[in-house]
């Protein structure tokens, strides 16, 4: 399935508040490193809901930040991808 | 059965036992903590010879000790070559049979109960860190730093000044409805003084030796982060990852958090309290 088309999903195992527009977000599985999001990333985290898919969450972006949608989409995909790597969502 | 109970902060450990030499080595050591109170949780220390527990799986170990579990409950093992000791909690991890070979009691003084509250604290809405807690005109000063930060430093310099040094390494923090306090402990570093006292503190304030005394205010980020560096608790499941790292959010959400750079000499504590009048 293509990227664009799947719906990301916080894992359960993870802790995370937003302090000052920024979150920050501890996988429980790896204590020892806190990962503190810039405002898009949390931004996007907060669109995570399980119900938004990565292109709605992309054109929510473009709407937001009055940004073109190829740029929004690019840089959520690349967040996207970075927060599955740090396995703090799953991307079905 | 002579009953002792100890109270740190909010929590009361009722300790039992029929050793006198332990019994008198507990009263002395934790002569300002003494308590009437209910207790939380009991330890019941039984000298004598015991089996070398089996752990199906440790979970942390150092040289002195190991956190394991046994029939699926907690365990913690104090090596020794001629006095081992043995800590066997139940599944609440409010009971713990202490089986010891060392009639002096050392373990109960110092190094179990330390590793005791870094195990259940939370529970208690309550973290042990590595601070150091200073009351002047009746204000709670926490001071964080690691080892070598200048916690024991800054103590020194107080205890000159006359202030009253709760302690210099280990300090009791309490969360209750959103207010929060510190407490001193009796396992001190350097310096000997302690008290069991509490404070309300309004701020923290993380150390950094330096040739000049100056304080800035911290992104609450970055405080978290040493906060999360510098804490007592024994990280076993995921639920207590949990409620540490929301603990050390809410702390820092709630006070201020400042870096104090500090010149080691009594300068800083007129700096001190000239900035927070």
């Amino acid at each position: 399935m293509d990227i664009l088309n799947k719906t990301p999903k916080k894992n359960k195992d993870i802790a995370y508040r937003i302090i000052d527009r920024e979150a920050i977000v501890l996988s429980l599985n790896d204590e020892e490193k806190v990962n503190i999001f810039n405002e898009t990333a949390t931004r996007i985290w907060e669109l995570i809901d399980g119900k938004n898919k990565v292109k709605d969450i992309a054109q929510k972006l473009t709407k937001e930040y009055q940004i073109d949608y190829l740029e929004a989409e690019s840089e959520v995909k690349r967040l996207l991808e970075e927060m599955c790597f740090k396995k703090l969502i799953t991307l079905n | 059965m002579e009953r002792i109970k100890v109270k740190v902060g909010n929590i009361c450990i009722e300790i039992r036992t029929e050793v006198a030499s332990i019994k008198k080595r507990i009263k002395e050591h934790y002569k300002d903590f003494l308590s009437q109170d209910s207790a939380d949780l009991l330890i019941d220390v039984q000298y004598g010879n015991f089996l070398k527990p089996k752990f199906k799986k440790v979970l942390f170990k150092t040289r002195a000790w190991e956190l394991g579990k046994k029939n699926d409950f907690f365990s913690i093992y104090f090596f020794h070559p001629k006095n081992p000791s043995w800590a066997k909690f139940n599944a609440e991890l409010n009971h713990i049979r202490f089986f010891t070979k060392d009639p002096s009691g050392q373990l109960l003084l110092y190094l179990f109960p330390e590793i005791l509250f870094s195990l259940i604290s939370l529970r208690y809405q309550t973290l042990m860190l590595h601070a150091c807690g200073i009351l002047n005109n009746k204000k709670g000063h926490l001071f964080v730093a690691q080892a070598k930060g200048g916690k024991s430093t800054l103590a020194k310099l107080a205890l000159k000044r006359k202030l009253t040094v709760l302690n210099d390494d280990r300090i009791v923090v309490t969360k209750k409805r959103e207010v929060f306090k510190i407490y001193g402990t009796p396992w001190h570093g350097d310096v000997e003084n302690t008290s069991n006292k509490y404070l309300d503190t309004e701020r923290i304030l993380f150390l950094k030796k330096a040739n000049f005394n100056k304080i800035q205010l911290m992104d609450k980020k970055e405080a978290l982060i040493e906060l999360l560096q510098n804490n007592f608790c024994l990280t076993i499941d995921s639920d207590i990852i949990k409620r540490r790292f929301n603990f050390c959010l809410d702390l820092v959400e709630k006070l201020k958090c400042y870096r104090l750079y500090f010149k080691a000499d009594e300068s800083i504590w007129e700096f001190l309290d000239g900035y927070f009048k």
